[in-house]
């Protein structure tokens, strides 16, 4: 009779144990419930505080890569031509070219901005859009630089390259495209790596014509959030953006670096 | 045939005197050799033929195709396809040897007869290859030009300039920028060329050299081609007192090298 009965004890007290810890384990269910909900919250608050900051700033370096693209894909060519100009013989072609030049270089950047961006607008009742008033004002002020770095650059091949391939019979046209400029762009990558991530900056000077680029954006943030993380956050990313410009310059210096120019 | 003719080439550089009407014929097969001292307009004159400078007054022929005349006294020059035309018909070898640094050796001999002369790839590499060997660089065929000597950058520009087969090849002070122990190399190579019967000019200070690859000398002097000459009537003369006196001004030592 005892064994049984033992046996019955010992049934209840399973039974009551599993209850217990049952109303434990729920009792902690639910506080684990609301600490992580309260976690969320303050999780979900902070993100929609930084994304908020995030997506304009995002948004922004597209702006600058735009300008930062467009303008190089502009002003390369156009440099180049400049400084075929400022090195003609005919000075009614290169004096012009050297005062165009010396108003480029002359003056800031951010004042053409502005001239590109309202002049037109003053003069001919026109108004350009912001984002094409502003590509225009970096295009020609970063082809009046590059032109000068591609004149020292083609000035600086020897005198023999020229008459060697006069000699071999190529066209001027072939010789500039065969001879010339190939060691013209070894030549000019040192200057040029300088111009290319002093153009990635100077895309933050857009700001003053209204282009919502990643300086803008950071302004904002930084005003909206009471904070000087955003500023943390646009330093960062020009530095990490620079990085890999400075590292495209160097893989094309080594790519190049199987010749040296006699 | 008559190859190149020149008659009263005339040239000044701000008004300084640097060819007063020299007249030259060059007949095919036939080696001609310019002396004479620094500054006398051997270079210029080369340079003239090779149309890498205008001239003032006078008339240049090659192979029968006017490059520049002078009807009214005035140079007037062909147009510009004649020109190109018969730039392909002459090869210049310079002496600071202007081979495309970003070349290689091959690169270098091919470049422009693909480009130029429109030849495949393949069979501008076989011209190519083929000339390496007569220079006795076919080892250096992917070397670019900052890893060869002198020496050898003087051979692969000559290969460059042959295989584009010019009637005529102008030689300009070839060995001047090389150590003596290298010029003797390119001499040989030059030599070699004048026993093929080509035709060529070689401006050269190397006189022994001149005297052993040329059919005739010229000897220039302010300017004007003051004497011409077999080699024999050159070395022999002794009616100049200026030719004599230039002629024992110079070193005569390189005469074991070539």
């Amino acid at each position: 009779m005892f064994l049984p009965c033992a046996r019955n004890w010992r049934i209840t007290y399973a039974i009551l144990a599993t209850a217990e810890e049952k109303s434990i384990e729920l009792c902690y269910t639910t506080i684990q419930w609301q600490i992580a909900l309260l976690a969320q919250n303050i999780w979900r608050k902070t993100m929609q505080k930084y994304m908020s900051m995030a997506g304009p700033m995002i948004d922004g370096c597209g702006k600058l890569l735009a300008i930062f693209f467009l303008t190089l894909a502009f002003s390369l060519p156009l440099g180049l031509l400049v400084a075929f100009g400022r090195m003609s013989k005919h000075k009614i072609i290169s004096t012009p070219i050297r005062i165009y030049q010396l108003v480029m270089r002359g003056t800031p950047l951010i004042l053409q901005l502005m001239v590109v961006f309202y002049a037109p607008s003053f003069l001919f009742k026109i108004r350009p859009s912001r984002f094409t008033a502003c590509i225009t004002a970096f295009v020609i002020n970063y082809a009046a630089y590059f032109a000068e770095i591609l004149r020292a650059g083609i000035e600086g091949i020897p005198q023999g390259q020229h008459e060697a391939a006069k000699a071999l019979g190529y066209t001027t046209w072939q010789k500039y495209t065969l001879i010339i400029i190939p060691q013209v762009t070894k030549r000019v990558l040192p200057p040029m790596g300088n111009e290319f991530m002093t153009l990635l900056k100077d895309t933050a000077l857009s700001t003053t014509i209204g282009i919502a680029e990643l300086f803008r954006a950071t302004s904002n943030a930084a005003i909206r959030m009471v904070s000087v993380a955003p500023y943390l956050a646009a330093g960062l990313i020009y530095f990490a953006l620079n990085s890999i410009v400075e590292k495209a310059f160097q893989i094309a210096e080594n790519k190049l670096g199987y010749y040296k120019i006699l | 045939m008559v190859v190149l003719d020149a008659k009263n080439v005339t040239k000044t550089f701000d008004g300084a005197i640097a060819l007063d009407s020299v007249s030259l014929s060059v007949a095919e097969g036939e080696a001609v050799a310019i002396i004479g001292p620094s500054g006398s307009g051997k270079s210029t004159l080369l340079r003239c033929f090779a149309q890498l400078v205008s001239i003032d007054s006078g008339e240049i022929t090659i192979c029968s195709k006017p490059m520049v005349t002078s009807p009214s006294g005035k140079a007037v020059y062909s147009p510009k396809d004649q020109l190109h035309e018969i730039q392909l018909m002459t090869g210049m070898v310079f002496q600071s040897f202007n081979l495309f640094s970003h070349f290689s050796v091959l690169e270098n001999i091919t470049n422009a007869q693909i480009h130029v002369l429109k030849r495949s790839k393949a069979e501008a590499e076989h011209i190519a290859i083929s000339l390496l060997d007569k220079v006795s660089l076919a080892d250096k065929a992917n070397a670019y030009p900052f890893q060869l000597s002198g020496g050898q950058a003087q051979r692969v520009s000559i290969a460059r300039a042959l295989a584009l087969s010019p009637k005529v090849l102008f030689f300009d002070e070839p060995t001047s920028a090389l150590d003596p122990e290298l010029s003797g190399e390119i001499l040989r190579v030059i030599k070699d060329l004048a026993q093929e019967s080509r035709t060529m000019i070689v401006v050269t200070h190397e006189m022994a050299f001149a005297r052993e690859i040329s059919d005739r000398i010229v000897f220039m002097e302010e300017g004007r081609a003051a004497i011409e000459g077999t080699p024999a009537q050159i070395f022999e003369n002794t009616s100049s007192p200026r030719l004599r006196r230039f002629l024992e001004g110079m070193d005569f030592s390189s005469n074991d090298k070539s």
